[in-house]
């Protein structure tokens, strides 16, 4: 198996995208939505979404297989040439991308799935091919023909690679494409359990089935249920596991592909930890020691990071605007990026410095093509202060207000449309933006009042409620926007594109800084300016010149030069004992299952391994 | 085309004999206007009637190469052999002296002759016709075909399978390719090669799916035989028999008549028609043609044969079949096996008799044999009346899982035979696995087995392909090497480094594509590239055409036969 070098990034708090096709729905005005909820403030952290699949996408599979060609004729990958080489490889890429390869690909394999018959293979060629087939065909599959694909085409063409003795891994990779289609479906999280305990059958364990185990992981947890979340967290435990043994015993070297993987999987492990200790309740103690277990993860995942591709000079200038100090300024860019997204009170008591802490994180982010994460921190930023004892001062309401700015303009940044806008983490920005203008404004002669420009923006956001669907998720947050309009005095602005809405956010920036400071430094920037509003927040506004977590930033970055060392000491707890099929697992250590219990969890999922996926694909129904 | 290895000759020569024809025609015109006022001399000389006949013989001398060489001129040719005619009708009662004449022998004289010539001018009419399109006017041929290294040896192999040395039995030999393989090409290259030979075998080609419409695939193929320059020249084209002139009036005849029976077969019980097709008439001028032709071998090649109808199809195999008992003949069955086994090997749309009952009688052997040559187990007593009773009861079965609307669509058609509606269930109920096993041996009664399954392009075919398709040579000469001219070196760079990739990178092919769909994607890849700041590796090229065999194998290999 051949994977992407880029592998994507280890989750981060941000909203579900669970209703991310809303954009395809009628667009009907929602208005006065009635809720018993009288808050006009969502006052809850964004979810953690499940990370994106570790597998490449069909474009990146064909590339991969054009690299190949590639090397068969010349004898080595495009990667080592450089000079005509590089521009003849260059050449060759866009020929064959432009010459429509790909899209007629698609259309040929969609055809031979909807025509074949029942029992009948479409697909021809050896697991590569068939994967690249696959991936084409379920890319552009409507989800109504899905369930028939994976019944017919797909039962059919695994039984031949079964045949044809295809290694496991091979297979789950193949059967892994139409799942995640469906991820989050029981019948899909069902089949990945079952595709979980399949590949533990294949001896030869590689990277890249450490991988395929970890994307079957993936696809487990994006399940909401707490068992997915335990199936989805043994199954990252055994990908991590397999790749600390290969890392021990000499056959593979913490870099690259390795390091990437390290990063990405502990810190999804870490991620369905999470789940699981929000959906128990703890006594401090037993929530100190879990979050003991998830500050190691988070610690690997952090030093193991690879940094932004972006140049020393404009990573120092990011660091300076949010001012921590700290070198190699790329490193502390990942570092920052690892720890500030995600669960902030795992690196401090202090609200303030946790809502620090997610802002620069969001900035971070930004630096690693991640700005679409950027929103959901900054609304987590923002309702952490909103925890604080001091949320009804003006300062840290008029903090909270910039931090929803602040989300809100890289939301509208991402989105594009309105429909896009409505569907992702900005609008929740919005809500939140408009229900601490209310507070703002319950204040008793607030010092200095609201600008003008904030009540630009509350009408504005009050016209998007004309494009908003009607959907459940959305009629809470009509209603907040709703109430929050009515208190603030402010008419709706109709609203057609994020134009208006983008300007009107950018003046409400520069005013809500200029009413406080007298004047605002221009940046043209957005990123830069983006940080050094985060520190004007904090240091100025809030009246926190330093920032403790500097300082554990600093450490972490140090420890980034034998990132392989603090993996390979950190995860030997949970590894351990090697004549142990499972090892301890994070969950022993961490005090949420008995030994007994984790064994039993991780038997009954591993160690059922059925000799053929055949059967459970024919019998595959959605 | 050519049919002579000296054009320019022959072509003077005909000139020279036309002119005379015309002198002689012109001649017996004026001594039949002006008999009285020749001299005497002359008179006694020539005598009336010889002038005519003459030209009669020069222009049956000279039709054939007026056809061939002069398609301009050769309309002369009927309107003088008329002009002769009635000249003649004039003067040879003449010929007999006043001494002999009466008005009766004057009349069956002329009749006699008109009939002659109503004869002569017949085989002129046939010879106009097949003629016309053996040497169709202007100069129609495409250039000479450059074959690819694999058509090259298919080449071989298939003249070696056409026409053994030494053996002049009848064959079927199959031609079995995917689609866009190469088949049609394959048969032009073989006539391109075997046309300017005198001693190869003379190919027809028959493009059995434009022949559709025709009322009588037969006739048809006839014609086309007929339309081969060996068949036509040294006087050859006077043996075609007169009444094939009225081979497709009888053909569209037969074909309404059978309409009539078809109309009252469905009309409704108790009326029976016996449905032949095709018919059967034209066997025997069929084998004396080919029993008399020129060359060593006639070898019909009944092209797109599985693009036709079903009943095309399955008539096309028919003749196949039967002409392949002819000594001398060779039939050429170039076929896409899904299409033709659909097409003709499929009980369920068996249309002609001899090839519905030739199936019947597999599936009556599977039936009945106690573990017949498929190795299929016995399905029951063996008693025909145990077939008979499980063939009603699973009709029954499908009857009632139809609903009342659709269940008509299981009744037997014609005069209700059950036996062989029962056998052809059972092939519908078949799994796929004996479906396959007994059209094998469906195919194995009509095909021969020593066919050539044509070969896919390989390395070699991919590295000429760069040479020879004009446009991608263009672009690699113009783009990809910056007008630089192709030498000698970079071409076996370019073709080594093609042959080497696609070597390496044989196991990870999904297929192998058919020529035509990767002629297709190369043309694709080569006009979609940019053009480099200098002139391109070789192994840049090669790899551009490397991938676009690989994806031409993705995309289309499975969709096509395997």
């Amino acid at each position: 198996m051949s994977h992407s070098p880029t592998h994507p990034a280890e989750p981060v708090d941000g909203a579900a995208r669970a209703h991310a096709d809303e954009s395809a729905q009628r667009l009907v005005p929602l208005r006065a939505a009635t809720s018993k909820d009288v808050s006009t403030s969502d006052p809850a952290l964004l979810p953690t979404p499940h990370p994106q699949s570790g597998q490449q996408s069909f474009a990146e599979l064909y590339e991969d297989r054009l690299r190949d060609i590639w090397r068969a004729v010349h004898g080595t990958g495009p990667d080592a040439v450089v000079g005509v080489d590089a521009e003849g490889w260059l050449l060759v890429r866009e020929a064959v991308f432009d010459a429509g390869f790909l899209s007629a690909l698609t259309e040929a394999v969609l055809r031979r799935s909807m025509e074949s018959a029942a029992g009948e293979e479409p697909f021809e060629g050896n697991p590569d091919a068939v994967e690249l087939q696959v991936a084409s065909a379920t890319e552009n599959m409507p989800e109504a023909m899905l369930e028939r694909f994976v019944r017919g085409p797909l039962a059919a063409t695994v039984e031949r690679l079964e045949r044809q003795n295809a290694t496991r891994e091979q297979v789950a990779d193949i059967v892994l494409r139409p799942l995640r289609k469906v991820a989050g479906r029981p019948e899909a999280t069902m089949l990945g359990m079952r595709l979980l305990g399949y590949v533990q059958g294949q001896r030869e364990r590689t990277l890249g089935y450490c991988l395929t185990v970890a994307i079957i992981a993936d696809l487990l947890g994006e399940s909401a249920d707490t068992e997915s979340s335990y199936a989805s967290l043994i199954g990252y435990h055994s990908a991590l596991r397999g790749v600390w043994e290969l890392l021990t015993e000499g056959e593979l070297e913490f870099e690259g592909r390795a390091r990437r993987f390290t990063a990405t999987n502990t810190a999804n492990l870490a991620t369905e930890m999470w789940k699981l200790i929000e959906a128990s309740p703890s006594t401090p103690e037993e929530r100190e020691r879990r979050h003991r277990v998830m500050r190691t993860l988070k610690m690997m995942a952090a030093v193991a990071k690879e940094a932004p591709d972006i140049e020393d000079a404009a990573a120092t200038a990011v660091l300076e605007g949010l001012g921590v100090r700290a070198a190699p300024p790329r490193a502390a860019l990942a570092v920052i990026r690892t720890i500030g997204i995600g669960v902030a009170d795992l690196w401090s008591d202090d609200l303030p410095d946790q809502a620090r802490l997610l802002s620069a994180g969001a900035v971070a982010a930004a630096t690693m093509d991640e700005s679409d994460r950027m929103a959901a921190a900054f609304f987590n930023a923002g309702v952490t202060l909103l925890q604080s004892d001091r949320r009804e001062t003006s300062t840290v309401i008029w903090a909270r207000m910039v931090l929803n700015l602040l989300g809100m303009r890289w939301g509208l940044a991402e989105d594009g449309t309105p429909a896009a806008f409505i569907a992702g983490d900005g609008l929740d920005c919005a809500v939140n933006l408009l229900g601490s203008a209310v507070e703002h404004r319950r204040l008793n002669r607030p010092d200095p009042p609201a600008p003008p420009e904030l009540h630009r923006v509350a009408r504005l956001v009050l016209g998007l409620l004309d494009l908003m669907p009607d959907h459940p998720d959305n009629r809470l947050k009509a209603s907040r926007i709703s109430r929050s309009g009515r208190i603030l005095e402010a008419e709706p602005l109709p609203l057609s594109d994020l134009g208006p809405l983008t300007a009107a956010v950018d003046e409400a920036i520069s005013a809500l800084r200029t009413a406080v400071a007298g004047t605002r430094p221009e940046e043209a920037d957005p990123l830069l300016d983006t940080a050094r509003t985060v520190r004007w927040v904090f240091e100025d506004l809030l009246g926190r010149p330093s920032w403790p977590l500097a300082d554990r930033v600093a450490e972490l970055v140090a420890m980034r030069e034998h990132a392989g060392d603090v993996f390979a000491r950190g995860y030997a707890e949970y590894a351990r004992p090697l004549d142990d099929p499972y090892g301890t697992g994070p969950l022993v250590p961490a005090g949420m299952l008995t030994e007994q219990e984790w064994a039993e969890r991780c038997a009954r999922l591993l160690g059922t391994v059925p000799d053929s996926m055949v059967r459970a694909l024919r019998g595959f129904s959605l | 085309m050519t049919i002579d290895t000296k054009p320019a000759g022959v072509k003077r020569l005909a000139s020279v004999w036309l002119a005379g024809a015309l002198v002689l025609v012109v001649l017996a015109t004026l001594f039949d206007l002006l008999g009285a006022a020749w001299p005497a001399a002359v008179t006694a000389r020539v005598p009336p009637g010889v002038a005519p006949v003459a030209a009669l013989a020069v222009l049956v001398l000279i039709a054939h190469a007026l056809h061939a060489r002069m398609p301009a001129l050769a309309w002369l040719v009927l309107p003088l052999v008329l002009a002769d005619a009635a000249l003649a009708a004039i003067e040879v009662p003449a010929h007999l002296g006043p001494a002999a004449r009466t008005a009766t022998t004057d009349t069956v004289l002329r009749v006699l002759w008109g009939v002659f010539m109503l004869y002569v001018v017949g085989k002129f009419l046939l010879l106009r016709r097949f003629a016309r399109r053996a040497y169709p006017a202007g100069d129609r041929a495409p250039g000479p075909m450059t074959p690819l290294p694999s058509q090259e040896r298919d080449l071989k192999k298939l003249t070696g399978l056409v026409a053994p040395a030494g053996d002049e039995a009848g064959r079927v030999v199959p031609l079995r390719g995917r689609w866009g393989e190469g088949k049609s090409f394959l048969l032009r290259l073989l006539k391109e090669r075997w046309d300017p030979d005198p001693a190869a075998p003379a190919l027809v080609i028959v493009d059995v799916w434009q022949q559709e419409t025709e009322t009588d695939l037969q006739v048809s193929i006839i014609e086309a035989v007929l339309s081969h320059p060996s068949y036509l020249r040294r006087l050859r084209w006077c043996r075609i028999p007169v009444s094939f002139l009225f081979a497709r009036p009888v053909a569209a005849l037969r074909d309404s008549v059978r309409g009539v029976q078809f109309r009252l077969l469905e009309s409704g019980p108790g009326v029976e028609a016996e449905l032949q097709l095709p018919q059967v008439s034209w066997q025997g001028l069929f084998e004396r043609l080919t029993q008399s032709a020129a060359r060593c071998r006639t070898v019909i090649a009944l092209d797109e044969a599985d693009r036709a109808t079903p009943t095309v199809t399955q008539a096309a195999l028919t003749l196949a079949r039967r002409s392949a008992d002819s000594p001398r003949v060779t039939v050429l069955l170039p076929y896409i096996q899904p299409l033709i086994r659909y097409k003709a090997f499929n009980p369920l749309l068996a249309t002609l008799p001899d090839l519905a009952s030739s199936m019947q009688a597999v599936l009556y052997e599977e039936a009945m044999a106690s573990g017949g040559p498929s190795g299929h187990p016995p399905d029951g007593d063996g008693s025909i009346l145990g077939l008979v009773k499980r063939g009603a009861a699973g009709w029954a079965d499908a009857v009632a899982e139809l609903p009342d609307d659709q269940s008509r669509l299981l009744e037997p058609a014609g005069s209700g035979h059950m036996l062989p509606w029962f056998l052809a269930l059972s092939f519908a109920s078949a799994s796929p696995e004996r479906r396959r096993v007994l059209q094998a041996r469906f195919e194995e009664k009509y095909l021969g087995p020593a066919g050539l399954h044509i070969a896919p392009p390989g390395p070699d075919d991919l590295a000429a392909m760069l040479g020879i398709l004009v446009r991608v040579r263009d672009v690699v000469e113009r783009e990809l090497m910056r007008e630089e001219p192709l030498t000698a070196t970079t071409r076996d760079e370019i073709g080594t480094a093609v042959r080497l990739g696609l070597e390496r990178w044989r196991g990870r092919l999904a297929a192998v594509p058919p020529l035509r769909v990767l002629e297709g994607r190369l043309h694709e890849v080569f006009y979609a590239t940019g053009t480099p700041a200098r002139p391109c590796d070789p192994r840049v090229i090669a790899t551009l055409a490397l991938a676009a065999y690989d994806a031409a194998g993705l995309i289309h290999g499975a969709t096509l036969e395997g």
